[in-house]
């Protein structure tokens, strides 16, 4: 049992910390926090009264805004990655993106754009665009020119050596870029539905504070923060099985 | 000369690229903008006034507040964290993943239940700040000390180095520069912070005044103020950068 603990003690923590939740909520009964059982049962409720439907707007906004992320971010990251003219010209404008607030554009896009769907997919975009640009330029820079030099001389076509030798060359790196963007991008589809207030998870939390249900609002919470977090185990994964297959010789 | 042309080349696409930005603010501003697209001029001036009465002032101060006091707490609680992360194994594999998870969540979903905690107060904007900040902070810390070479502790140690000297002239002259890292990216998540909170729940500071010219409509005023904390967090960071260059670099010899 404890060389099992010893091996792999995350789900022991993690349920650890669930039951001293519960616990303290039970003993100490403080009015702010809602019992993990509550929580609970708010969740199974949410589950089967079909509130969750509310997220399925979420999923489909951070979609398309992914899909503009990665098409503008893949031409931007091929761009910057062969002229290095470019690269240096556009560098200050990465690092001041990066720098800001950017949480703090998303009231002026709801100025601009209201309730519509450009408002959302304008804050994945603002939130995520950069941090893939950066990392694929990366992946671009680092294909391993001798290999594709070898490909080209044995006559691979263009499109072959883009399958065979530089995509599984620079996967590890690009996926690393997928990753930081899909997590960019759920921060900024919920930022923008939070301030909007009306929509998706925005909608699903201000319905919790407005009727002062606790344990409704943790439900949500919670929900969020696993479903976010079980998207990031997941494409880490992937990482790192790219990774391994990349190095193995 | 090829160098020459190379740099004019740099600096002409630089100057170009906000020169068409900033004139196609303006144009759509005065063409089609409407009310809710003030051309870039008009909110330079409203910027200026905002400056001029002390209005933007006054909030920066107020928001600024939270920074001031939420992310000192958050090095002091981050960092050791992220230490005893870096240098004890099993404690790492059991609990550093509850870094990992603060680092990808959507903080901002939290701040409610922080509000229902602590109340529409400073003390609330200051845990926000704390939450943002104190994640990219440990993890940093525990990147910074994990990578140290055991070889160095080893030698330090049979040299008759105790504990403390090893932590003092091992440990953190080479964990310097990726703990100066942390402490920029923490800076940057904690000005995140500041204004997340602001603009969700606790109408305070610059982002209440936001909050007050969404409501108002007040276009031009609404972007002069985003104007305002944009620049300040630029500011930020390049101090934070400028910092770092100076003191997070690994001392000869480490």
């Amino acid at each position: 049992m404890l060389e099992l603990v010893r091996r792999a003690p995350q789900p022991f923590t993690l349920a650890a910390a669930v039951a001293l939740w519960e616990v303290l909520a039970r003993v100490l009964h403080p009015p702010w926090l809602p019992s993990a059982s509550a929580v609970a049962a708010a969740w199974w409720q949410l589950a089967t009264t079909g509130q969750f439907a509310e997220l399925g707007s979420s999923a489909r906004t951070l979609a398309i805004g992914l899909v503009v992320v990665f098409l503008a971010g893949g031409a931007l990251a091929l761009a910057v990655s062969l002229s290095s003219i470019l690269d240096e010209a556009l560098s200050p404008y990465f690092n001041a993106a990066l720098s800001i607030p950017t949480i703090a554009l998303v009231p002026a896009f709801i100025l601009l754009w209201g309730l519509s769907d450009v408002t959302r997919v304008a804050t994945v975009v603002s939130f995520a665009l950069v941090p893939l640009v950066i990392q694929w330029a990366v992946a671009a820079r680092s294909l391993p020119a001798d290999l594709l030099e070898m490909a080209r001389s044995f006559d691979a076509s263009p499109a072959r050596r883009l399958a065979s030798v530089a995509l599984p060359a620079s996967a590890p790196v690009l996926i690393t870029g997928v990753r930081i963007a899909v997590v960019q991008g759920i921060k900024g589809v919920v930022s923008a539905e939070i301030l909007i207030g009306v929509i998706g998870i925005g909608k699903l939390l201000q319905v919790a504070i407005l009727t002062f249900d606790l344990a409704r609002l943790y439900a949500v919470i919670v929900t969020l923060l696993v479903a976010t977090f079980a998207v990031y185990l997941t494409l880490e994964r992937a990482e790192r099985r790219a990774s391994r297959r990349t190095s193995a010789p | 000369m090829a160098g020459a042309r190379r740099a004019a080349a740099i600096v002409a696409i630089r100057l170009g690229l906000l020169a068409v930005l900033l004139a196609g603010w303006e144009a759509v501003g005065r063409e089609g903008g409407g009310y809710f697209l003030p051309p870039f001029t008009l909110t330079l001036a409203h910027f200026w006034a905002l400056l001029a009465d002390g209005s933007i002032g006054s909030a920066l101060a107020t928001s600024n507040l939270a920074l001031l006091i939420g992310f000192p707490l958050a090095a002091v609680a981050g960092i050791p964290i992220g230490l005893a992360f870096g240098r004890r194994r099993l404690l790492d594999r059991s609990l550093s993943y509850w870094l990992d998870l603060m680092l990808v969540i959507p903080m901002i979903a939290v701040v409610p239940a922080i509000i229902v905690a602590l109340g529409l107060n400073l003390s609330a904007r200051v845990a926000v700040v704390v939450l943002f900040a104190l994640p990219v902070l440990g993890m940093n810390a525990r990147a910074a000390v994990r990578i140290i070479d055991e070889r160095l502790a080893e030698m330090a140690r049979s040299f008759g180095a105790g504990p403390v000297a090893v932590w003092t002239e091992v440990i953190f002259p080479a964990a310097m520069p990726t703990l100066f890292v942390g402490l920029r990216q923490g800076l940057g998540r904690a000005i995140s912070g500041m204004v997340v909170v602001e603009l969700t729940l606790v109408p305070a500071g610059i982002g209440g005044l936001i909050v007050t010219y969404r409501s108002r409509f007040a276009a031009a005023d609404l972007y002069a103020v985003t104007l305002a904390i944009l620049l300040e967090g630029l500011l930020l960071m390049s101090l934070a950068q400028l910092v770092e260059g100076r003191l997070g670099r690994r001392p000869a010899g480490a």
